[in-house]
């Protein structure tokens, strides 16, 4: 609860995007003080180098510009998880485990089990079976922990932890060795961690295949179900009862709410949206196959997004694009200059540090609005000083 | 004394005035909560401010300890308490700017709800911040512990000492959680004392409270006068104003509207003042008619619920050697609600009430036991979830709002249609479509919403900017005026309601008694629990006494004399039987 009453003063989305907008505002100048903090003590960055590589080129490549939203759709996604979760008071950290087991569980279907039948081999049937079986794995692993909290009381963080690290152990078996599993990768003798590549119906298009080889389908379908999550969680009954029973659960079991429903069914809504960021990447991301190691830090990423947009799903895509935009930046740095992508990193933990402790930025805003009305109050003779 | 402004002066007055509020005014955006506000406290004195919800006295008390900043004005106090210098009588004017300053300058607040620490035993809350650590070494003036544990049996020893200087026994090593609400407060209190609060600001100490814990708080405020403390009793309870106060300030929509002493005003007269003239009318006598009752609407038979917790049994036990604190299970319940009647359930706080209530509306299921419900035809409430009751023409209005009530996260709209989401389609509730399409059964109705939201802001005159402000920033009364508002736009046949004006002011109190007697005329059976007698008496046609889980007696409120009731509350037996 305290967690949540922290955090979520908030439920206008105006209200979030001012915030995320306003903490990377101070995050940029937090930067650009440890940067000259570093060129005094002579370690020198050249700023405009940074801007240069990080900024200008990103936004003025094309190919760059559209990995911004590749980089962004996951992130959206697993945001989305956490953001439900969190409004029906669930801390769900399992995101990590439950792409994995959605990316793996769509893979192992469209690449080794798809019946060799016509029905699969329309690329709209195979695609949207091949994405609904993703979700139905991903929330499976988000119900779990959801019904362990409901009938026992057990804590979701630590379920989720756990179910991690089940996910991962599973996920190794399943795709680890051919000598042990028939859904590794066959191309090869020694091949380790990927299947098969996937049928090639259930592969998703490009969408501008002319400006980027990594822009897909996905994204559009990821930005609708970000409109969606947006009127579930705000104007429908469930998501009505999903965010009582976040804020009060007495009040809401007193008004007659089953609220172990809402926790199962938030945490398998939950876990199936990180499902769909595995899913999205097997079937989008060319070799079209599940590839150990893809996920990298996405799921907990997910947090750092929800939690920068205050989670609310459309502030979330916000967030989730500035994530991808400095993703992008940091590979342009790498590529282009000398100097450490880390110094985004610190960029993104800047954010979040300004985010998670909104006091900061509301107690600058305060002095600025303070300074502002006191300039005011002078008397008018004082003013006309003043304005001299 | 120095000065360090102009503005700062230092008066010396013949009378022994250690507290000096003058032309204090305090704004919030939109409402001015106290206007030019201007209050003098004796030592030695109990000074009740009264005032309706919203009249300014939690603003006064939250700029008295330190939690807000006053926009214009000035505060003094007598610094002679500290320096135990008693010959001089100094005001100084002091400024705070945060609690902290406020428990320096001796003034103690005890809050309506308490700030303690429920798994610390009382002497560790009691002394929580400036505890007694072993192994003491002094360095000059200053002790420094060489041992950092807490000194169990020199804290004890200090507590029993302080409870005997001001008359206040308690316990010192029982924990807080297993105390009663009325050991509770004794706690807080003790707590102030031990931080050598001069000035005692009691808020509301009394909404929760019994009435025999009542009597005794009554005890301790009037031995703590004598021990020369000054106490500030706030409420909006006339009757308790005027039996403890020394003298009495009423506030009214953020002014002193007139200051006056016990024995020179009537209650009535003071009624007035409080309110205004616009309840005289209503405030004289409620019309009620003599009512046949109808069908039973309700039958309870044989109800048991235990609690089946060992480990809670065991803490039973332990407690009732100290004769403290008993937790009480249902026992043999039987009783029925008819059409047109008020039932009142009478009892001191914690014996079975509450759990009563959750096992009518679903909440706990009985070992055993009946409920049925008779309206069209008989059902069996037992096998029905809270959302089947609550939509069985069942209005709920649980005791505490905050916690089961509201969702104060939520706005006004949002907490009015937490008493409609469960409807499908029942065609006696106005706001429900019989035929719904998909989208509508998906989608919040938000026009209905809307639709409801107003029509209990406009029934019950609810304050408030928005019907999509947040619940939290509505003040209490208001909050529970939606709350009522919301359950009685159900329209039901059986209202079950706990506490329905607690810490509300008469204006609404009156509000809600005329409603539920309205409904009581118009057909509705009403199961009414409540700590306030006075309340009980005046709506019941009917009570129930419950004393350790058991009904000890009921019947109609006509037959029944009060020393019998009280007595039965208290002892669960006529003492006359008691002792043959």
């Amino acid at each position: 609860m305290s967690i949540r009453t922290d955090i979520i003063k908030t439920t206008s989305i105006f209200d979030a995007i001012y915030m995320v907008l306003l903490s990377i505002l101070f995050s940029v100048i937090s930067i650009l003080l440890f940067i000259l903090i570093i060129t005094i003590g002579g370690f020198g960055i050249n700023v405009l180098d940074l801007f240069n590589s990080a900024v200008v080129n990103v936004l003025t490549d094309p190919k760059s510009l559209f990995r911004i939203f590749y980089w962004a759709t996951p992130l959206m996604l697993t945001g989305l998880a956490v953001a439900v979760a969190f409004q029906a008071g669930l801390f769900n950290i399992g995101g990590q485990g439950q792409m994995l087991i959605g990316g793996v569980a769509a893979a192992i279907w469209a690449a080794a089990l798809v019946p060799d039948i016509p029905l699969f081999q329309n690329k709209f049937v195979m695609i949207s079976i091949t994405i609904i079986i993703g979700f139905l794995f991903g929330g499976l692993w988000g119900f779990i922990p959801g019904y362990l909290k409901a009938k026992t009381g057990a804590h979701e963080v630590i379920v989720t932890i756990m179910m991690n690290l089940i996910a991962i152990s599973l996920v190794t078996y399943l795709v680890g060795s051919q000598s042990y599993s028939p859904f590794v990768d066959s191309t090869s003798v020694d091949a380790y961690g990927q299947t098969d590549t996937i049928s090639e119906y259930a592969r998703i298009n490009l969408l501008l295949p002319s400006y980027s080889n990594s822009l897909n389908w996905t994204t559009m379908i990821t930005f609708a179900i970000v409109l969606i999550m947006q009127i579930v969680l705000f104007y429908t009954r469930y998501g009505f009862k999903l965010r009582a029973v976040g804020f009060n659960p007495i009040a809401s079991k007193t008004a007659g709410i089953n609220s172990d429903r809402i926790i199962m069914s938030s945490m398998f809504l939950s876990g199936g949206l990180a499902g769909l960021a595995g899913v999205f990447y097997v079937i989008g991301t060319s070799p079209y196959r599940y590839v150990s190691g893809f996920e990298g830090t996405l799921g907990f990423d997910g947090i750092a997004v929800a939690l920068i947009a205050q989670n609310s799903p459309i502030a979330i895509a916000f967030a989730a694009i500035f994530f991808g935009f400095l993703t992008e930046g940091k590979n342009s740095l790498d590529r282009t200059t000398d100097i450490p992508p880390d110094i985004l990193f610190a960029l993104q933990a800047f954010v979040i540090i300004f985010i998670a402790a909104p006091a900061i930025s509301r107690w600058v805003i305060d002095r600025l609005r303070a300074i502002k009305k006191e300039k005011e109050d002078l008397p008018s003779f004082q003013k006309e000083e003043l304005n001299e | 004394m120095s000065t360090t402004s102009g503005n700062e002066q230092t008066v010396s007055l013949h009378d022994d005035v250690i507290l000096k509020i003058e032309h204090i005014s305090k704004s919030f955006p939109g409402v001015l909560a106290l206007n030019d506000v201007s209050i003098n406290i004796k030592k030695g004195e109990i000074l009740a401010i009264l005032g309706e919800n919203g009249a300014g006295k939690s603003t006064l008390m939250k700029i008295l300890s330190g939690l807000y900043q006053y926009d214009k004005g000035k505060i003094s106090i007598d610094k002679s308490w500290f320096e135990n210098d008693s010959s001089t009588n100094n005001l100084s004017e002091i400024q705070f700017s945060e609690p902290l300053d406020a428990i320096k300058l001796g003034i103690g607040q005890v809050y309506q709800h308490f700030q303690l620490v429920g798994p610390f035993s009382v002497g560790e809350n009691i002394t929580l911040g400036k505890e007694y650590t072993r192994n003491k070494v002094k360095l000059g003036p200053i002790n420094i512990s060489l041992n950092p544990l807490i000194d169990e049996k020199e804290t004890n020893a200090k507590i029993e000492e302080l409870s005997k200087k001001f008359g206040l026994p308690i316990d010192p090593t029982i924990l807080v959680e297993d105390l009663p609400i009325g050991l509770k407060q004794r706690t807080e209190i003790l707590k102030q004392l031990y931080r050598e609060a001069e000035l005692l600001i009691l808020d509301e100490p009394t909404a929760v409270l019994t009435p025999t814990e009542v009597d005794e708080l009554f005890k301790t405020m009037r031995s703590l006068k004598e021990s020369g403390k000054s106490i500030i009793f706030i409420s909006h309870k006339l009757k308790e104003s005027l039996e403890i106060a020394d003298r009495i300030v009423v506030l009214r929509k953020g002014e002193v509207v007139g200051e006056t002493t016990p024995g020179t005003i009537s209650e009535k007269e003071l009624a007035e003042m409080l309110v205004g003239r616009r309840l005289l009318s209503m405030l004289s006598t409620l019309e009620r008619k003599d009512l046949e009752i109808g069908k039973a609407i309700l039958s309870v038979s044989n109800l048991h619920l235990s609690l089946n917790q060992n480990e809670k049994n065991e803490k039973n036990e332990k407690n009732e050697e100290n004769e403290v604190f008993h937790k009480y299970i249902l026992k043999d319940i039987n009783f029925k609600i008819h059409q047109n009647q008020i039932v009142g359930v009478v009892g001191v706080q914690g014996n079975g009430q509450s759990e009563l209530l959750d096992c009518l509306v679903g909440m706990k299921k009985p070992t055993s036991g009946n409920i049925k419900l008779n309206l069209n035809e008989e059902v069996d409430l037992i096998d029905f979830s809270t959302l089947d009751i609550l939509t069985s023409s069942v209005a709920y209005i649980p005791e505490d709002r905050n916690i089961q009530g509201l969702i104060l996260d939520f706005n006004l709209s949002e907490n009015s249609w937490l008493a409609f989401h469960g409807y499908s389609a029942l065609t006696k509730i106005n706001y429900i479509e019989t035929n719904q399409n998909f989208f509508q059964k998906l989608l919040l109705p938000l026009k209905k919403m809307k639709t409801i939201a107003i029509n209990i802001v406009k029934n019950y005159e609810v304050k408030t900017p928005s019907i999509f402000s947040s619940m939290r920033n509505l003040s209490g009364g208001n909050q529970q005026k939606v709350l009522i508002g919301r359950e009685f736009a159900k329209n039901p046949d059986l209202i079950i309601a706990a506490e329905p004006t607690r810490g509300v002011d008469i204006g609404v109190m009156e509000k809600v008694h005329l409603e539920l007697i309205q409904k009581r005329d118009n057909g509705s059976g009403i199961l009414l629990v409540s700590s306030d007698l006075d309340e009980i008496f005046k709506l019941s046609d009917y009570i129930l006494i419950m004393y350790e889980g058991q009904i000890v007696g009921q019947g109609k409120l006509s037959d029944m004399n009060l020393d019998h009731i009280s007595q039965l509350m208290t002892f669960g037996q006529k003492i006359s039987e008691e002792n043959p």
